[in-house]
């Protein structure tokens, strides 16, 4: 207990230093060495506890670290918290986004408890995703009967740079990550103990995750049907399949449902099944699902026959070798991918990438230990998930943001590198240079999985090693929000034109009861259809200080940012009134008439 | 049973200081100092700005300064016409930049207090015109700059 107390203390130390970082960034690496200790005494002790103090402060860093939401997708979802405070509606037209559970729950509390949605929405959202470390945990123990894997595992998967990135910005991400852990850790128990409660949690969380986020719904039926079908075939029983399709049957009927009520990506699921599967695909999907999950059952003979071949081919040191070598040179290619412009521009710094290298390498080895009949189920997991990644990138077919399924992905690569870490640290002598080992590799993976201000207090200089633009944009000053907040109040009418991240951060002004239209480029181009479509003749300008260093418009994702130039500032003056001037951020006022 | 309860008691208690301190943190936390500085129409809207006069009519806006500084600021307000003529060519340059003052006012404002006054100016010639609005805080350069470009017509 007195264990738990200190893990606790330690919990709220370093809260309160990273609180303090708003102040003073030179509190920083003492924050850094408190969260060493965190999980230096969790894993030297192995206790889950240490592991969910660990998430819970992982989760909170951009919270804690800043006053305001950050990066770009936070802001859109304050926007539709706000609309539903403001008109208590979840009409399409008032509630575009129709993934209520988080939004709703936010909206719900924040009139319950008179708290400001903004610091609900920070600080709760992200506090949710410790359940997701949780039940990653739970689930690792209970399939391989290993308390050491499920905490490295768990571990593994809270400092990896795409889940950090997500479960931190309370999104729906946010919460549809341990939606979707506790609704996978619940249905891989309805089909090992065929018990109906099981069934019946799974069920309920499963439609909990279908009205989270659309996203990890489609990422959850595809993670189930690789994980699933490879555990049924593996265990042929008649109370395995039924329960497995049971579940199968019914995230795909609720997901196309919900989509098809409320236009959800149904479009996109059904043009991506096209690929594999003839015309009237969801119907295709279903019958397709159903054979494979009851052909065990059917045929049990020929199943155990290959059961045993599979067992035998997998024990051949030149599959493993070989299989190993097609998962490096995967691994290499979508770092690639990503790393380079095949997509977005994306240009993540190297010590971003570190973590993925480590996690890569991890995995490598745990392969090498994972490549028989139980670890089957999780190999395929990601095979199933990679396939639609792949194609993502490279366009074949554009199931969703490639980032996105690597978050996602993140989940049985964990596993797989935790069965990897683990291996390593058997030839580590003592616990305490273990516990030593996996706290400095957790430490480095937090502080570089931020872009450097966050951790290092300042951005860099271009051409140092740890320069990142994404610096300029995970973070709203102060002077672009109160720009934002004057434009609110004084009741504009007409367009925003400004930066992707001030658009962003503009977006709950639509919740009032002007909508104003904003445009993601610097000013409107004189004649052009657009400017001529332009029902009012006012136009605000917002530039700020980020934007002479950085600057990314809509129209730019495809191309190489550029910051704004003196050159233009200057011409600008020269020819637009400035109307409002809050030091980092300038509004000015173009008029038509 | 009393161990237990009275962990169970420290337990909370941890947990509620936690809580305080990040609700009293995030209410007091204000994010950088700043002024903001501002001008609107003469109605109080950021539309309608007398961009379009003629010699002698009088223009009137509305200037506005917010003390987000957290600490008490004395301001110097001072607001300038001028005519200005651009010459197209290599460089584009001011040919007469003869700034006007036409107001100064000292301002002092506590934190998170506001001022807002009317101010109203008039042109005597046609031409390109420059409303320029500089607040000064305790420097010799200006702290916020704000400018107006007005069309006079005869």
């Amino acid at each position: 207990m007195n264990k738990i107390l200190f893990q606790l203390f330690l919990a709220l130390l370093s809260i309160l230093l990273l609180f303090y970082s708003r102040v003073d960034v030179v509190v920083l690496p003492f924050f850094v060495a408190v969260f060493f200790l965190m999980v230096f005494l969790a894993f030297k002790e192995k206790k889950v506890f240490g592991l969910v103090t660990i998430a819970a402060v992982a989760s909170l860093v951009l919270a804690l670290r800043f006053r305001y939401l950050t990066w770009g997708d936070p802001w859109n979802e304050y926007a539709m918290i706000l609309r539903l405070i403001e008109y208590g509606s979840l009409g399409k037209e008032i509630y575009p986004s129709q993934q209520p559970a988080m939004h709703l729950s936010i909206a719900e509390l924040a009139i319950i408890t008179k708290i400001n949605p903004m610091a609900l929405q920070k600080f709760v959202v992200p506090l949710f995703s410790v359940l997701s470390i949780l039940f990653l945990y739970k689930f690792v123990k209970d399939y391989f009967r290993d308390k050491e894997l499920g905490l490295l595992a768990g571990l593994l998967l809270l400092v990896g740079t795409p889940y950090l990135h997500w479960t931190t910005q309370a999104v729906r991400e946010s919460l549809g990550l341990p939606m979707f852990l506790m609704a996978f850790y619940f249905s891989y128990k309805a089909i090992k103990s065929a018990k109906l409660s099981n069934l019946l949690v799974s069920i309920i969380l499963i439609t909990g995750l279908v009205l989270t986020h659309n996203f990890s719904t489609m990422i959850f039926i595809i993670s189930w049907l690789g994980f699933s079908i490879a555990y049924v075939y593996l265990h042929g029983k008649t109370r395995t399949f039924v329960p497995s399709l049971g579940i199968t049957l019914f995230t795909i009927i609720a997901a196309t449902a919900w989509w098809g009520a409320v236009g959800g990506p149904l479009e996109n699921f059904v043009k991506a099944l096209k690929l594999f599967l003839p015309d009237n695909s969801i119907v295709a999907l279903v019958i397709f699902a159903g054979i494979m999950y009851a052909l065990p059952s059917l045929i049990p003979g020929v199943i155990k026959v290959l059961r045993r071949f599979l067992e035998s081919f997998l024990e051949e040191r030149v599959i493993q070798g070989l299989i190993i070598f097609i998962a490096l040179f995967s691994a290499i290619i979508v770092v690639n991918l990503v790393r380079g412009k095949s997509f977005l521009i994306l240009n993540y710094p190297g010590t971003m990438m570190l973590n993925g290298i480590v996690m890569i390498l991890l995995s490598i080895v745990g392969l090498y230990f994972l490549l028989n009949l139980r670890g089957i189920p999780f190999l395929a997991w990601i095979a199933a998930l990679a396939l639609p990644l792949v194609f993502s990138i490279q366009r074949v077919f554009f199931f969703g943001d490639p980032l996105r399924f690597i978050e996602y992905l993140y989940i049985p690569i964990a596993i797989v590198a935790g069965a990897g870490l683990k291996q390593i640290l058997v030839h580590v002598p003592r616990q305490v240079v273990k516990a030593g080992l996996v706290a400095g590799l957790a430490s480095v993976s937090l502080v570089t999985a931020f872009p450097a201000v966050v951790f290092w207090g300042t951005p860099f200089e271009e051409g140092s090693i740890l320069y990142d633009d994404r610096s300029w944009i995970i973070y709203h000053p102060n002077s672009e929000i109160k720009a934002v907040e004057w434009l609110d109040a004084v009741e504009i009418k007409g367009y925003i034109y400004s930066d992707n991240y001030v658009y962003y951060g503009a977006q709950w002004i639509n919740s009032n009861d002007i909508v104003i239209e904003k445009r993601m480029r610097l000013r409107p181009q004189p004649g052009s259809p657009k400017e001529k479509r332009t029902p009012s003749s006012n136009s605000y300008l917002l530039v700020t200080e980020r934007m002479q260093k950085y600057v990314e418009f809509h129209e730019g994702m495809m191309h190489e940012r550029y910051p704004l130039q003196e050159s233009e500032i200057e011409a600008l003056n020269k020819g637009t009134s400035i109307i409002y001037n809050a030091g980092g951020a300038k509004i000015y006022y173009i008029n038509k008439e | 049973m009393l161990a237990l309860n009275s962990r169970i008691v420290f337990l909370l208690l941890l947990m509620s200081i936690v809580t305080y301190l990040i609700v009293y943190t995030e209410s007091i936390d204000k994010g950088e100092p700043l002024t903001e500085f501002y001008v609107l129409s003469a109605e109080g809207k950021a539309e309608g700005y007398p961009l379009s006069i003629s010699t002698g009519e009088i223009g009137a806006v509305t200037i506005g300064v917010i003390n987000r500084e957290f600490k008490d600021v004395e301001y110097l307000l001072v607001v300038g016409l001028t005519q200005v003529t651009f010459f197209t060519g290599v460089n584009e340059t001011d040919l007469n930049d003869n700034v006007q003052t036409v107001q100064k006012k000292s301002i002092t404002l506590k934190d998170s207090e506001k001022w807002v006054e009317r101010f109203n100016f008039t042109f005597n010639s046609p031409g390109k015109h420059k409303v320029e609005f500089l607040l000064y805080n305790d420097g010799e350069e200006p702290y916020r700059m704000l400018h107006l470009w007005v069309d006079v017509r005869d």
